[in-house]
């Protein structure tokens, strides 16, 4: 979606949070596993795109650079609470996601359901902070490699590179709970 | 190709990027067209509940993004500031008692002026009854005796 006139994206900032506000909290929340953090996350994302929106010059879409400012305040994010380790230690069960909603099923076939979705959650929270982001960017937010690579600021090929381990990894995990 | 696909191959193929004997294999291996699909469906799942979970996060309480507009306050936990302020009366407090305290021995100002230490030098001298073993020149400035020449010399 690149414009003529990129300012033009920020006239009506209030539009743009109600288009881009569910994939940016999505993608945060599946980062960090915490719904109140991400929507702090979230409303940090849209303040700073507000703050510099001068520097966006239409180069990728409004959707892209948005994610790559969501991606470096979950980066940091993740590095603070790396050094809090007495957080770690507090940090209760992260929110869960284990409610399918297809309830056509039995409830014998929900549960299994519910297990493996928990599953590929645990797994993605086992990933590195790199291969976490590309897979959730590939396979929750339906990015392609491109976009991924404009998003995280890494080559195409690194991004391929991030992808097929963070798959391998899932799948192995996935394997080891059935 | 071996009999199964690989690590990396299934991993290609998942993410949608496997090449064109990957996906004839797939084509005629059911173990391996199962376990692909299985894991597909697996990560559909995952979104759809993902998705869900967002979208009643956001019903049930909606993001207040206008308040994104306005600066956050930097939020430090009380007892932080707590630790501060004593850290800093801790500090500061030897340094005002040292000063506010006067010394109990002070010694009058010593005079600079020489008529003035002429004339203390005389009354010294001239006293009726002075003590035993008195130094003689007690109210003399020890460094300007040694450093200036010409003075009370």
């Amino acid at each position: 979606m690149n414009t003529a006139n990129p300012a033009l994206e920020f006239e009506d900032f209030d539009r743009l949070v109600e288009q881009h506000r569910t994939r940016v909290f999505r993608f945060v929340f599946a980062s960090v596993h915490d719904l109140d953090l991400a929507e702090t996350i979230t409303q940090d994302c849209f303040w700073n795109a507000y703050r510099s929106r001068s520097s966006f010059r239409g180069e990728c879409s409004v959707n892209t650079w948005l994610m790559r400012i969501a991606i470096n305040l979950v980066r940091n994010q993740v590095r603070n609470r790396r050094f809090q380790f007495w957080k770690k230690a507090q940090r209760v069960d992260s929110d869960q996601i284990h409610d399918w909603p297809d309830h056509r099923i039995s409830p014998e076939e929900r549960a299994a359901v519910n297990e493996q979705v928990q599953a590929i959650w645990e797994a993605t929270d086992r990933l590195s902070e790199r291969q976490r982001t590309v897979f959730l960017l590939r396979f929750v937010e339906d990015l392609d490699i491109h976009e991924i690579a404009q998003s995280t600021g890494i080559s195409e090929s690194a991004v391929n590179v991030h992808l097929f381990r963070a798959v391998r990894s899932v799948r192995r995990r996935l394997g080891r709970n059935k | 190709m071996r009999n199964h696909l690989t690590e990396d191959q299934f991993a290609r193929c998942a993410a949608g990027q496997g090449k064109r004997a990957e996906l004839e294999h797939l084509r005629k291996c059911t173990g391996c067209a199962a376990e692909l699909d299985d894991f597909k469906t697996g990560l559909g799942r995952f979104r759809t509940a993902l998705r869900q979970r967002v979208d009643d996060r956001l019903a049930s309480r909606p993001l207040h993004l206008g308040a994104a507009r306005a600066p956050r306050a930097i939020r430090v936990p009380l007892w932080r500031w707590g630790v501060v302020f004593a850290s800093v009366i801790a500090l500061l407090l030897p340094f005002f008692t040292t000063v506010s305290k006067k010394p109990e021995g002070a010694q009058p100002g010593i005079e600079t002026n020489a008529n003035a230490i002429m004339d203390a030098v005389n009354r010294h001298l001239s006293r009726s009854v002075p003590a035993p073993m008195e130094p003689a020149f007690s109210l003399i400035p020890t460094e300007e005796f040694i450093t200036e020449p010409g003075g009370v010399q």
